[in-house]
């Protein structure tokens, strides 16, 4: 039994020192970029719809040259704010699963609110809202520092740096949430359902991450000279910067930008934290068995061992970077690990019966997200371990069900209980009961 | 009742279909919904009783038409391989349901939310068909919804299939159909004030 434990902890641990190699190793979308020209492309971009909107509806002929007639300068090209488009030739060949993107003068395929364009060549999807953190935001203000000061290079290497810091801190910030998770499943069963979700999200997080290396990776595979360029630029405004600085710090980002310009480094990221979702798994799987074993105390420790791990992973120096082999190493493992798409063969009326349910589903309702366990036959089950009582969140999971039940998203809810292994205890405490019965929510006991 | 049941090239496990069979799926979708509220109308037509049925887009006129639904909502015995399949799916054993739809009724269910949209669509202009890829486990994912009524999207394939469910085990009627036009049509039209 000893020999399980250690072997527990092992685990937890590698998936630890997981995390911490790709806390700062993925140069997947230099936020400087967005806030330089993205931002001000944006902001132009919008200003041209209110022309547009303005002219349609007072009926009177307007200009569409924007106040100012300016020209963004956008890396690759430039782009014309008056027109709302790029003024020359997109250098990037195009996509095939992205059909506007063979558009050749489109910025962000004309959709500025859902994508942005942060060089002239690629758009990406612009939900870095959702990646924000304290550390990005600390990266503002030292780049707001930066451009007061007058030093551009140092800016432009935190705004890198920003970008940086910020996928990083979603994936592991995901991880540690599910080692935080594990933790306290080890006390309180349902929050297990909670890690699983949690689990599945950062896999997805992760592979959309990993699509949008791939897809940096064709850029500079279509234009290595401009790489080296950029690269080069970048050295020399940092040799600048040193002189008028603090030498310290400017090392500190030097650090960095080597990262940066290696886009490899952050597909090894990727690749690790892959690799911690399967070890993540894994240690959930183990979980089964230690409960079942009556060994809670020392899954408790070791999973907090984790959280523990993981946060100081955030804070730790950067690793080294890699080369881009690593990067397609680590996207296709990953890739491979998510198993062949289409691959069912169902093709016509036979196809017809995956309407009917299945497991997992996520409902956007007006009192936020749900996930049902298994939806059957248009009833959402809803499982729950232990007894549980009539807290505040339990409520609105309760009201969600409702909702969701009153607008025809689901046809029903049943909830399920299932008997803690660990405190023996099974069911609904009497006032969330009486919610479910007040609601048509009939609930089960499974002993 | 002659009725060619649709026959999509597409196995319709969304999560699972790459973005660009998705994207083919919501062009076929859009391409083959004239024709099948064709099919619709003249298996309705063709239903005693039904004859004057006209397919106007009025919500006045999903009232026979969730009537007719009710009538004509099947189920069949599920398999032990397909009830296998779904607890394998679940974390913990829960009760299956041992009948489910025919695919008949499937795509019934895909033909009525086909023309239940476009009612949608006649009575509100500020609703517009939008494809969501944002979450691979949302119920909508990849596949054609209305937008506009506020935090969540009208999934027609999805909400005509759920009522078929309520249809099948009597827990709704047939003016449920009406009913939930009513319900999101409140939601368009307070997400527009």
């Amino acid at each position: 039994m000893l020999g399980r434990v250690l072997s527990l902890v092992a685990a937890l641990l590698l998936s630890c020192a997981s995390t911490g190699a790709h806390a700062y190793a993925q140069p997947l979308q230099p936020e400087s970029a967005r806030q330089g020209f993205a931002d001000a492309a944006h902001d132009a971009h919008r200003a041209q719809a209110r022309v547009t909107a303005d002219a349609a509806s007072e009926s009177s002929p307007t200009s569409l040259e924007p106040p100012n007639g300016r020209r963004l300068y956008a890396k690759a090209r430039y782009y014309g704010a008056g027109r709302g488009s790029f003024a020359s030739v997109d250098p990037w060949g195009g996509d095939q699963l992205s059909p506007l993107s063979y558009n050749k003068y489109l910025y962000a395929y004309a959709n500025p609110g859902v994508y942005v364009d942060p060089d002239g060549r690629i758009s990406f999807l612009s939900d870095a809202e959702a990646f924000t953190s304290q550390t990005v935001d600390r990266y503002d203000q030292d780049i707001d520092r930066a451009v007061k000061e007058g030093a551009g290079g140092r800016a432009f290497l935190l705004g890198m740096g920003k970008g940086f810091a910020a996928v990083g801190d979603l994936v592991v910030g995901g991880l540690n949430t599910t080692s935080n998770l594990l933790a306290r499943n080890i006390y309180d069963g349902p929050t297990r359902e909670q890690a699983q979700r949690e689990i599945t999200e950062n896999e997805m997080a992760v592979t959309n991450a990993m699509e949008t290396v791939d897809r940096t990776a064709t850029v500079i595979k279509e234009d290595p000279t401009g790489a080296a360029v950029a690269a080069s630029n970048a050295a020399v405004k940092f040799g600048s910067d040193v002189a008028a600085g603090d030498p310290r710090a400017m090392a500190g980002l030097g650090e960095f930008a080597g990262q940066l310009v290696v886009p490899g480094a952050g597909a090894k990221g990727l690749k690790v934290a892959g690799e911690s979702l399967v070890a993540a798994r894994s240690v959930m799987r183990m979980g089964d068995d230690f409960l079942d074993a009556g060994l809670v105390d020392e899954l408790a420790d070791a999973s907090r061992a984790v959280g523990r791990g993981g946060v100081d992973a955030r804070h730790s120096p950067a690793t080294a970077p890699a080369s881009s082999a690593d990067a397609a190493v680590g996207s296709q493992a990953l890739l491979a690990a998510k198993g062949g798409i289409g691959a069912t063969g169902q093709i016509g009326e036979t196809a017809l019966a995956q309407l009917g349910g299945k497991s997992q589903v996520f409902f956007q309702t007006s009192q936020g997200g749900r996930y049902v366990d298994q939806l059957v036959g248009g009833i959402a089950n809803e499982s729950k371990v232990g007894y549980q009582s009539l807290s505040s969140s339990m409520r609105t999971q309760v009201m969600k069900d409702v909702e969701l039940m009153g607008t025809g998203k689901i046809d029903g809810a049943i909830w399920n209980f299932y008997r803690s292994p660990v405190t023996g205890k099974i069911g609904p405490s009497g006032p969330l009961g009486d919610l479910l019965n007040q609601n048509n929510i009939p609930f089960g006991l499974h002993y | 009742m002659s009725y060619p049941i649709i026959q999509p090239p597409f196995t319709l496990v969304f999560r699972e279909m790459s973005k660009k069979e998705l994207k083919d799926y919501n062009e076929w979708f859009h391409k083959v919904m004239p024709e099948r509220i064709q099919i619709l109308t003249f298996a309705v037509k063709s239903t005693p009783g039904y004859e004057n049925w006209e397919p106007d887009y009025s919500p006045e006129s999903l009232e026979p038409l969730g009537e007719w639904f009710f009538a004509q909502v099947e189920t069949r015995p599920r398999t032990s391989e397909e009830i296998d399949a779904i607890q394998n799916q679940s974390k913990f054993p829960i009760n299956i349901p041992g009948e489910d739809l025919t695919n008949k009724t499937f795509s019934l269910a895909m033909d009525i939310g086909m023309y239940v949209s476009q009612v949608f669509l006649k009575h509100h202009p500020a609703l517009e068909w939008s494809q969501p890829f944002g979450n691979k486990k949302s119920v909508d994912y990849g596949q054609p919804v209305l937008i506009s009524f506020g935090a969540s999207p009208f999934n027609p394939v999805h909400m005509m299939v759920t009522l078929a469910y309520g249809f099948s085990r009597k827990s709704k009627t047939g003016g449920r159909l009406r009913e939930l036009y009513n319900i999101w049509s409140n939601l368009a039209s307070a997400a527009v004030a």
